[in-house]
């Protein structure tokens, strides 16, 4: 069969220049390399920042009161959340239920005073979601039997001049918007290396929390829903969105909930695509090159294929077949590379503490220097037929060239 | 003798204006089955512009070239594709072999293209590499032939697919007097044995020598038509 033929020759062909055939296949590869691990990368901190921000804002999928995201006040407070729970946890794809209270206050004590932010939590739930249980560094976290514990950041601490063990006043307004003050002591000291938490954060247990803010039992101001999959984030918010149709509660996503880290993953991966279109596009450059070169130097012998009765298809479709051999080598030996690098630094992470100075932080948010990529199969298989289609549309005008030869004319050239 | 081939009245002109060259002026003649002959005549005088015509690899700006009762001038490109294809086995002087193939695929691929079967090329290929004198040689590539036994792979080529005519342009040009000597006895065979009908071009006064019609050209013009009909061959050289 002419198929079976196209192929050989093609295949032959593509190895007449094994060097400048290698020069392709190989920048096709290493392009696709680094474009492959710079995703997987960017991808991965993109998660790690994610993980990180709703961690300590709330969770995947956030519900609150409809006009909390407007203008948050204790006030604007959801519930009940007994029944909220329960219908939540019914939903697959939803681990954990975290409800806290979010509200703003100064503290006090003899060396100043300072606005923070607060975040009431049961301890229990707040030790397996948040990221300042893990990061006590003097004294312990609160619990739940404390009735008058805090917890508060290395750099609160050190402006205030607080130690484990010493009391502060807490001043706010509560639902009724009275000023009430509240007296509480320090039992632990937490440095998570975020500068907006270290500084301007702390926590006490749920109950402590509703009593300063005279809340109603069995309200809170936010649910965080933390998911088995972030990926699940869409169809989760479907299901609890249905599971509480006719409750006062809006179901937000985490991109709401923290849009400057939002917005910065955006801009970031826009700027990234940015430059994975430069690298592309210089190697789309060389591939038009080679194969144009290769079609270029074969006029001759495509005059003579031409003369004895081949017809223009098939020599467009061998050239054709050329390319998709080089997309189809470079993609191998792309994902190949690419895919293991980042494997590797997945299952191993990549510390750039010698690169990041200490606390580099994003939207708040501190890079921790142990980064990791995020390799998913859709990411190869798009980057994979992306290249591998781009190499064919290249080689369309080579091959479209291949056939056109004035065969007359170039037969008389020796 | 049946007529294979019919030149009317042609005119090639190159270039427009002020600048145009006639490669061929009003040239007409007639190829009957069988001949073997040759277009004579110094470089420029029209050879191969005359041979591009005939095998439909160019158009004439005048006149009607007929290949086996067509009129090829009125052709569309893809039937001119399989004219060549089928009725037409082309020699050139540089050869013109497929390099990435071997002898066998080069001489082969004609018939590959007519849809012949791996069976039936095989067969066939076999005994014409062994009729050419490259029995052996059938794996080896072009580069790995002398440029003797590269023009014998190209005339297997030519005449694989059982044409109605062959055309070689010098086909002897780039070999030396020996080599060309023996290549004109394998075509002259080929032509007495098989009865294929060859066309081929040349400047050289020995290789005119064997023809047994002659069309003398010079400045696009048939000069004189020689006819030898007589002529004695000398006995096999192989
Ligand atoms: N593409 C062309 N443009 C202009 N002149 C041409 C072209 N091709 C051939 N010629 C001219 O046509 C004439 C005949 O050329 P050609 O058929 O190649 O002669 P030969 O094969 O006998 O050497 C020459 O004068 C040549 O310069
Ligand atoms: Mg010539």
């Amino acid at each position: 069969m002419a198929l079976s033929k196209i192929i050989k020759l093609a295949w032959r062909n593509l190895w007449r220049h094994k060097r400048r055939t290698w020069i392709t296949v190989s920048s096709i590869g290493l392009g696709m390399a680094f474009a492959l691990f710079l995703i997987a990368l960017g991808d991965g901190v993109y998660k790690k920042l994610i993980d990180q921000g709703i961690r300590l804002e709330a969770g995947h999928v956030t519900l609150e009161h409809p006009d909390y995201e407007k203008a948050p006040a204790v006030d604007r407070y959801v519930g009940p959340l007994s029944s909220i729970s329960k219908a939540c946890r019914s939903i697959s794809g939803v681990k954990r239920i975290r409800p806290i209270i979010r509200g703003q206050a100064v503290i006090s004590t003899s060396a100043g005073s300072s606005g923070v932010g607060v975040v009431a939590g049961n301890p229990e739930e707040e030790k397996a979601v948040s990221l300042i249980p893990g990061k006590i560094v003097e004294g312990r976290y609160i619990e739940k039997g404390d009735k008058r514990g805090v917890v508060i950041g290395k750099s609160l601490a050190k402006r205030l001049k607080l130690k484990v063990g010493k009391k502060l006043v807490l001043t706010t307004n509560d639902v009724n918007g009275e000023l009430v003050n509240e007296l509480l002591r320090v039992k632990g000291i937490f440095k998570t290396g975020i500068e907006e938490a270290d500084g301007f954060l702390v926590q006490v247990p749920l109950a402590v929390g509703r009593r300063i803010y005279k809340l109603p039992d069995d309200y809170v101001t936010r649910i965080g829903l933390i998911l088995d999959d972030p990926k699940d984030q869409d169809s989760v918010m479907e299901a609890v969105s249905a599971a509480l149709s006719g409750k006062n509660v809006a179901v937000l996503p985490w991109q709401k909930v923290l849009p400057d880290l939002s917005s910065y993953i955006a801009v970031d991966k826009g700027s990234n695509i940015i430059f994975q279109i430069t690298i592309l596009f210089l190697i789309g450059f060389t591939i038009l090159n080679t194969i144009l070169m290769s079609v270029m130097e074969r006029q001759r012998e495509f005059a003579t294929l031409l003369a004895i009765g081949t017809s223009p298809l098939f020599l467009k479709a061998q050239v054709l077949v050329e390319s998709a051999f080089i997309g189809l080598l470079g993609c191998v030996l792309g994902l190949g590379i690419g895919g293991s690098l980042s494997y590797y630094v997945e299952k191993n992470g990549l510390d750039m503490s010698s690169t990041f100075s200490k606390g580099t932080s994003v939207a708040g948010f501190t890079i921790d220097p142990l980064i990791r990529t995020d390799l998913t199969m859709g990411l190869m298989l798009w980057l994979g037929l992306g290249v591998f289609l781009g190499t064919m549309v290249i080689g369309l005008y080579p091959a479209f060239k291949s056939g056109k030869v004035d065969i007359a004319q170039t037969l008389r050239m020796n | 003798m049946k007529e294979i081939l019919g030149l009317e009245a042609v005119t090639k002109e190159y270039g427009q204006g002020d600048i145009k060259v006639f490669a061929l002026k009003d040239v007409s003649m007639s190829v009957n089955q069988g001949d073997f002959l040759a277009l004579a005549g110094p470089s420029g005088s029209g050879k191969t512009t005359m041979l591009n015509l005939i095998g439909g690899l160019d158009r004439p700006t005048h006149g009607k070239v007929e290949v086996d009762g067509v009129d090829i001038s009125r052709l569309s490109g893809g039937a001119l594709s399989r004219l060549r294809l089928h009725k037409i086995g082309f020699v050139f002087q540089a050869y013109n072999l497929i390099p990435v193939l071997t002898a066998y695929e080069n001489a082969e691929y004609v018939l590959m293209l007519q849809g012949a079967s791996v069976k039936e090329r095989k067969r066939k290929i076999m005994s014409l590499l062994k009729e050419v004198g490259l029995d052996g040689k059938e794996n080896r590539y072009p580069r790995e032939l002398s440029g003797g036994q590269q023009q014998r792979v190209a005339i297997a080529r030519a005449i694989a697919a059982e044409p109605a005519l062959v055309l070689a342009d010098e086909p002897t040009a780039n070999v030396d007097s020996k080599t060309a000597k023996a290549l004109l006895d394998l075509m002259e065979r080929l032509n007495t044995e098989k009865g294929i009908t060859f066309i081929f071009s040349t400047h050289d006064p020995a290789v005119m020598d064997r023809a047994r019609k002659l069309v003398h050209l010079k400045d696009g013009k048939i000069e004189e038509i020689e006819e030898k009909e007589s002529k004695t061959r000398e006995p096999n050289a192989d």
